[in-house]
């Protein structure tokens, strides 16, 4: 019984949040600026990371072409905040190409995959070929392309 | 035994916190008090808190199982008073002070408890985000040790609850300092916002459920800075709000760990036990691997407490304890 009042006031409270959101709006999700903007933003979980960074065009996320060591940066808007990763081989489970948005399917229970819309048809290609081939690196990965 | 009506206080009080969260929220919104929601983020937590008090309501039999065969063989029965139960209090703390820090320094407690801080904001409805799995992990026997000393479970159980309720309002960015006596002598959100920055230099540090002298004692204690805000959540943050995979991430990632080839036996045990972000190539972005790190990096010096030697962390204001970016 006891279990039950929990489990139902918590969904009272969660109704009266969702009420309270819809009633007063959350501000605007951010957006990236620029490549500066979201290397610094990444800086701040890998701050030696340096590199060449695209930028999404709706500005939702970024992918940072690492340097000097050879590497993929992840960078995308998860509700208010920013999560990120540096992509290993054995991340990725499938790159696939809707369309100008890049969909990055990853082995990660607690990020499982990610869009990143990249206007620019050159810059989109030399991406997906880029975690293809870091894909290729991973033995267990099977990356199934359909650019 | 402690009185029924004790019992029936405490849980009106923990539903009565629960209906400050959409207040907290209400006051946010106006910005008549500091602080964030996000909404995905917060109906993440209600999901998870649904599923929290599930498994805890339906397997909770197990400790509680557990901590009476061992109060049969007690050593001592020690009767219900006023100061028995401060005593039960203050040990209870004591208990939850180690329980945490195991909680955070071994992968394998750490996957029950990094629920809590997967999140990365920091405010009342934080308190719902809590673990699914506390009743596998082990960690409910050190739930043993008072019922053996010869307290009683509901005395225990009383305590514990008081301990959880008195954690509920130090998951805020509204207040930004108590009284220094407080300070000094009790857990405080200012603490508490440490305790969930995920920056090299508040890893690990104020476990403290109730008494921040645990901490001080202890050298885990670490005083929030003006200079370095608290950037809440974890060293690698989620991707997701589905509640399933908030609750479960981090057993997925020791099991997928457990699937590299070529993995020594003391490899698995270092991915199974070893503290948190531990790698076998060396690569480790464990808590002393960030610090390490970051003092190689020289860009700003760690507080003593990082390594245990803390005697006289400086206490300052909080500037700016918000990453929006």
């Amino acid at each position: 019984m006891e279990i039950v009042i929990a489990i139902a006031a918590n969904i009272v409270v969660g109704l009266i949040l969702l009420a309270l959101f819809a009633w007063y709006r959350s501000p605007g999700n951010a957006r990236l600026s620029g490549p500066d903007e979201a290397l610094s933003i990444y800086r701040q979980h890998f701050p030696d990371a340096s590199g060449t960074v695209t930028v999404a065009a709706d500005g939702l996320a970024a992918l940072i072409s690492l340097r000097p060591a050879p590497g993929v940066g992840l960078l995308q808007l998860h509700g208010k905040r920013w999560s990120s990763r540096e992509l290993t081989p054995e991340d990725l489970r499938t790159i696939a190409v809707e369309g100008d948005v890049i969909n990055i399917s990853l082995l990660d229970f607690g990020w499982p995959r990610c869009s990143v819309r990249i206007a620019d048809p050159d810059s989109r290609a030399d991406w997906v070929s880029r975690l293809n081939a870091l894909a290729a690196r991973s033995e267990r990965s099977k990356v199934a392309s359909h650019a | 035994m402690p009185d029924q009506s004790l019992v029936l206080a405490v849980a009106a009080a923990q539903l009565i916190l629960l209906f400050s969260i959409p207040i907290e929220m209400f006051l946010v919104s106006r910005s008549w008090i500091r602080g964030e929601y996000d909404v995905r983020d917060t109906l993440a937590n209600v999901g998870v808190s649904i599923g929290s008090i599930f498994f805890w309501g339906t397997l909770s039999w197990i400790l509680l199982g557990v901590v009476a065969v061992v109060y049969k063989h007690r050593l001592l029965s020690i009767p219900f008073t006023w100061w028995t139960f401060l005593l039960a209090f203050v040990l209870e703390d004591l208990r939850y002070y180690w329980w945490h820090r195991i909680g955070h320094r071994s992968r394998w407690f750490w996957a029950s408890h990094v629920v809590h801080h997967s999140s990365q904001h920091f405010n009342l409805s934080t308190n719902l985000r809590q673990s699914w799995t506390s009743e596998f992990s082990g960690l409910i026997l050190m739930g043993v040790p008072l019922a053996y000393i010869g307290f009683s479970p509901a005395l225990v159980g009383v305590a514990f609850s008081l301990n959880l309720l008195y954690q509920f309002w130090i998951h805020t960015e509204a207040i930004k300092r108590m009284p220094a006596w407080f300070e000094w002598l009790l857990n405080t959100p200012s603490h508490h916002r440490v305790h969930h920055g995920s920056n090299p230099r508040y890893l690990d540090a104020n476990y403290a459920g109730v008494f921040m002298i645990w901490d001080r004692m202890f050298g885990s204690f670490v005083a929030e800075q003006d200079e370095e805000p608290a950037r809440y959540g974890l060293v690698k943050n989620l991707g997701t709000f589905n509640p399933i995979r908030i609750a479960l991430h981090e057993y997925a990632g020791i099991f997928r760990d457990q699937l590299r080839p070529g993995l020594s036996v003391a490899q698995r045990i270092g991915y199974f036990f070893g503290p948190p972000g531990w790698s076998r190539d060396g690569l480790h972005s464990t808590t002393a691997g960030l610090r390490a790190a970051e003092a190689a990096r020289g860009t700003r010096s760690l507080p003593k407490a990082a390594t245990g030697q803390c005697s006289d962390c400086r206490e300052s204001g909080l500037r700016d304890a918000s990453a929006t970016p």
